[in-house]
Formats: C-alpha cells, structure tokens, sequence
C-alpha cells in the first residue's frame, strides 16, 4: 500500500532520489532498523574510488560541448568521409558517437553537433523527416563506448552487488563490437537513403582534409591517448578520466582560450549539478538496494522468472520487453541503480555473463532516449529545433525500428559482446 | 525593490555554489594529476593520505551539486505531469510531490546528524581533520535540499492558487 503510493509519487513527478530514500527507509523501518543505516549505506559513496571517473569525465564533457570542438570533428569527419554515399549523414553518426561517448549521453550531443548537422543536412538534399530522425537517434548512439558514464556506472552497481567479477576496463572492450554494430547499421540505411541523390556528396579534397585535420591538432590526441589507454590497459578508468579532465582543460581554456576562465566556475557549477543528481541517486539506492537483497526481493524475481519462462531464449525475450518498457520510463542513470541489483542474478542463473547483461541493458536503454512519450532526447531536440514531438517520434521510427533488430542481435548473439573480452 | 534584493541573493547563492564546487573540482584534478605524474616519474612522495581525501571530495561534490541541482529544480524525475497537466492543476500536483521531498530530506538530514553525532563519540581523534567533521556535509545538505523544497513548495502553491500567474520555474534540464 505505502509501496504503491511512493510508486505513485514518483509517476507524479518527485524527484527519483526522494522516492528511492522513502522506499528504502519505509522498508528498513518496517523491518525494524535503526534508519541510520540509510546515511552509513549513503556515506559509501566515499568508499568507491573509481566515482571519481565520474565528475572528471562530466567536466570535460561540458567544456569540450561549450567550446568550438563539436565545429572542428565536423568539418574534420566531413572532409575525411563527405565523398561516401549516404556520407553526409555517415559524419553525423560518427561524430555524434564519438561525442556522445565523451560527453555521457545527457542530451548535450543533440545540441551541440545537431544545430550543425540539420542545416547541413538539408543542404546536402535530404528529406527533412531523414534529418530529424537521425540527429534524434545519434543523441544516444555513443552509450557503448568508453568512457562513457552509463557504462562506468554499470560497472560500478555490478560490483556492489558482488554478483560475479565485473571490470570495467572488461565493459569497454566489450561496448565496442556491438557500439560499432549500430553505428555500421545505421550508416548502411544512411547510403541506402542516399542512392539517387546525386548531388548531395561533395568530392574528396586532399587539400580541405589536411586543413581540417591542422585545424584539430589539439583534439586529435584526446581519443587516442584516452581510448588508446584504457582499452590496452596503461590507464585505468579514474587516471584516464583525469588525463581527460586535465587535457580539455588544457586545450580549450589555457591554449585555444574559447572558454574565458571567469566562464570556469559557471560551467564546473553546471556540470556538477548533473553530477550531483546522478550521485545522488546512486547513494540513496545503495540503501535501497541493501533494503531489497535483504527482503529477498531478488530472489522472488528469480523464482518468478523461472515459473514463467523456462529457457534462455525468452528469457532474453523477457528482458528486452522489460528493458523497453522501463526506457520509455526511467532516465538511464535511474534504471541502471536500481533495475540492475534486482536483475543481475536472475539473469546469471538463465547463464547470462554479467557483462553480456551489461551491454544488452544500455543498448535496450538507449532506444528509450527517443521511444515515446517521455524519451529525453525528443523532447531536447523538439525543444532544439523547435518541432512537435508528434513529428520526431513519427522521424525516429525507421531509426527506432533498425536499432531493435541490433538490440536483439547484441542480446542473442552473445559472442559479439564478449569475442574481446576472452 | 524586492526584487532587486532577491536578484542580489540568488546571484550571490549560484556565486557561492561555483565557488565551492570549483574548488572541490580544482582539488580533485590537481592532487589526481600530481597521483599521475608521481607514479609514472617514480616520484618518491607519500601520497597515500590523499586516496581517503579524494574519496570523500566525491562524496561533497555530489552532495553540493544536489543541492544546486535542487535550487534549480533539476533533479532527475519521471515529468509527464510538468508536461502533460495544464499549469494550475500541475502546480498542485508540485506542490504535494514537492512537500513530499522536503518531508523525505529532512529526515535523511535528521538521521544524518544522528549518524555524525554517534560517529563523533566514537571517534578515535587520531586523524588530522576529524572524520566526523567531513561527514556533516550530508546532514547539512540534506537539511538545506528540505529547505530548498520546502521553498519550491511554497511557490508551486501560490501559482496553484493562482496568486502567481507567471511560470517562473527554470526548464527542466
């Protein structure tokens, strides 16, 4: 009954934080605990070192949006891979990813690279419903590879729940087969929708492509240097994430100054509130999570589970409706504190490798960034480009409906997720 | 004139939030960087003190960035009613979600002091900065997100009871 009621505050509108913190106290006390335990199991924040990835990689994220970069890996992809067919849009995918991976997902992609991307989409001849699927849909392309946040914080809950050894480095290399899927389908439907549009591809210009690639000598160490790092192994998470944090600061306040230091502050104070909400919620689910393991919840999920679907097969069928279904619901960073504890060992006793389990929730989770009705990044890019949400959902369908056929390859065909790994 | 004045506050609040926050952000990349450097140059410096430091700079940071993150009204929520409720009516539903929060926070911040007041007593008085100390930072920001709340609150029932018409609240995210 009180369950029902938080349930109902948080369809109202509290703040997700608030609900988890009532539902974890009302449980404790119900159960007779001091509630102390909810601040002791909140505190253990300051016991997980590798948070500190978290902070550093946010703050590059929004400076590198904030300064003229998104401009420069534009004009560097196009230059480079403009002549393709369908290249146009092929730069989109790319650079939204790379972007994205870099800047956690937050809807900032969609802002910083779509206000670029649309016009010159147009330009280049493509139907304007093409365009406004494709920027809404790029806003979350980039969730499978390093560094990117919901991967970080995946790891992160995992291993709290102590089900099984899970890596982060492990989560990175095994985002990139699957993340290289999506990008690779989406540009397949980009060439095919290019076909017969003649004039939309510009001829490759040795000259144009050596201009932009001096142009972005300052960023072309950063994904190297980072992505080189952690996926050989010479960074961890938290060294790389203060290379990058170090290295953006470097490069757009001290050497290119596009950022102003007395912006500094306003900016660190802006970022840190994305932060704050997100490590927010993970302390107060630390606490609730703690709470369900010792009512037994996971363990009823299981056996529920198991009286419904007997094998692996629809298991995985299970899970991805369920995925959906909580996409459309539940903002990534919510879902993944406080689905994942309560899941992680159904899906271990159907034979799920836990990093497996990982790439399937993002990828699954990141279709509902723009499934309707509540998809974040519709309502960002029809905030951004001043469209109704009618007609974005109606754009991102063909879009929505190719990344579900890789949602399912990346969930059935588990050696994609884990060829690296082994 | 009022207005003026509470421009005033509200600037000197976000400068006092930036300013907090930057240094916590100036610290955390600096003493990581200086890690970095140390290992990678076989630098002979203890810097073993610093790994508990660090990890309770995440702990203000991200308590510090809530409460600005409240301030603002941006904390993560499921908004269809924000979106789909026409404004009256949806100020409503704010208000009670709203006191709602500020009821949850101020007992998080009341188990909170109780936590460092326990923590306190027990003590071992060995470290350098008591533990205890840094620890109040989450009954206080829980204390100040109820307040923060509890403001929100007042002003979504005004606008609910129509005696502020105009829609003052900051977009979400």
């Amino acid at each position: 009954m009180i369950q029902a009621l938080f349930i109902l505050a948080a369809l109202l509108g509290a703040p997700l934080f608030v609900v988890i913190a009532a539902g974890a106290m009302w449980g404790f006390f119900s159960a007779d605990y001091d509630l102390q335990i909810v601040i002791i199991e909140f505190y253990r924040l300051s016991e997980t070192p590798v948070l500190v990835a978290i902070p550093l990689f946010t703050l590059a994220g929004y400076l590198l949006s904030e300064s003229k970069a998104p401009e420069r890996l534009m004009e560097l992809t196009q230059a480079w891979l403009g002549w393709l067919p369908g290249g146009l849009p092929m730069v989109a995918l790319v650079a939204c990813a790379l972007f994205t991976a870099f800047t956690g997902a937050s809807g900032i992609t969609i802002i910083a690279l779509g206000a670029i991307l649309l016009p010159a989409l147009k330009q280049a001849g493509y139907p304007e419903r093409f365009n406004l699927g494709l920027v809404t849909t790029s806003g979350s392309l980039g969730l499978l590879f390093a560094p990117s946040l919901p991967l970080i914080l995946y790891g992160i809950v995992a291993q709290q729940s102590a089900s099984g050894n899970v890596s982060i480095d492990d989560l990175f290399l095994a985002g990139l087969l699957p993340g290289i899927l999506m990008v690779v389908v989406l540009a397949g439907y980009s060439a095919v929708m290019s076909m017969g549009r003649s004039e939309t591809r510009s001829p490759f210009n040795l000259q144009r492509a050596l201009d932009a690639t001096r142009s972005t000598i300052l960023e072309i160490p950063l994904p190297i240097v980072v992505l080189g790092g952690i996926y050989s192994g010479l960074l961890a998470v938290s060294e790389a994430a203060t290379v990058t944090a170090v290295y953006v600061l470097l490069t757009t306040v001290v050497l290119r100054r596009e950022i102003p230091v007395t912006r500094l502050p306003g900016l660190i104070r802006e970022s840190m509130m994305l932060v704050g909400a997100i490590l927010i919620i993970l302390g107060v689910s630390l606490a609730s999570t703690n709470y369900v393991i010792d009512a037994g919840l996971p363990q009823q999920i299981l056996e529920w589970t198991q009286s419904v679907v007997s094998d692996r097969v629809w298991f995985i069928a299970l899970l991805i409706g369920i995925l959906l279904l909580l996409g459309m619901l539940l903002d990534i960073f919510s879902a993944l504190v406080i689905v994942v504890p309560i899941l992680l060992p159904t899906a271990t006793s159907f034979g799920m490798d836990p990093i497996h389990l990982g790439i399937v929730f993002l990828a699954a989770m990141q279709l509902g960034y723009f499934t309707p009705p509540i998809g974040m990044n519709l309502f960002i890019a029809a905030y951004r480009f001043d469209r109704s949400i009618l007609e974005l959902s109606r754009a991102a369908i063909p879009f929505f409906l190719l990344l579900l056929a890789c949602v399912l390859i990346i969930a059935y065909w588990e050696t994609l997720s884990l060829a690296l790994v082994r | 004139m009022a207005d003026g004045r509470a421009h005033v506050l509200l600037r000197s609040v976000r400068w006092v939030e930036a300013g907090i926050l930057t240094l916590i952000v100036g610290w955390l990349v600096g003493i990581t960087g200086l890690q970095i450097i140390a290992r990678n140059l076989n630098w002979t410096l203890n810097l073993a003190w610093a790994d508990s430091l660090i990890r309770v700079s995440i702990l203000w940071l991200g308590l510090v960035g809530a409460v600005a993150a409240a301030r603002e009204y941006r904390h993560i929520r499921i908004d269809l009613v924000a979106r789909f409720l026409p404004q009256r009516p949806g100020a409503a539903v704010e208000t009670v979600t709203t006191l709602f929060a500020c009821l949850v926070c101020g007992l998080l911040g009341w188990h909170g002091t109780r936590f460092v007041i326990d923590e306190r007593v027990f003590a071992s008085g060995s470290e350098t900065i008591p533990l205890w100390i840094l620890q109040s930072v989450m009954p206080v920001c829980f204390f100040v997100i109820a307040l923060i709340y509890l403001f929100h609150a007042v002003l979504f029932f005004l606008k609910a009871i129509g005696a502020a018409a105009t829609d003052s609240e900051p977009q979400d995210r």
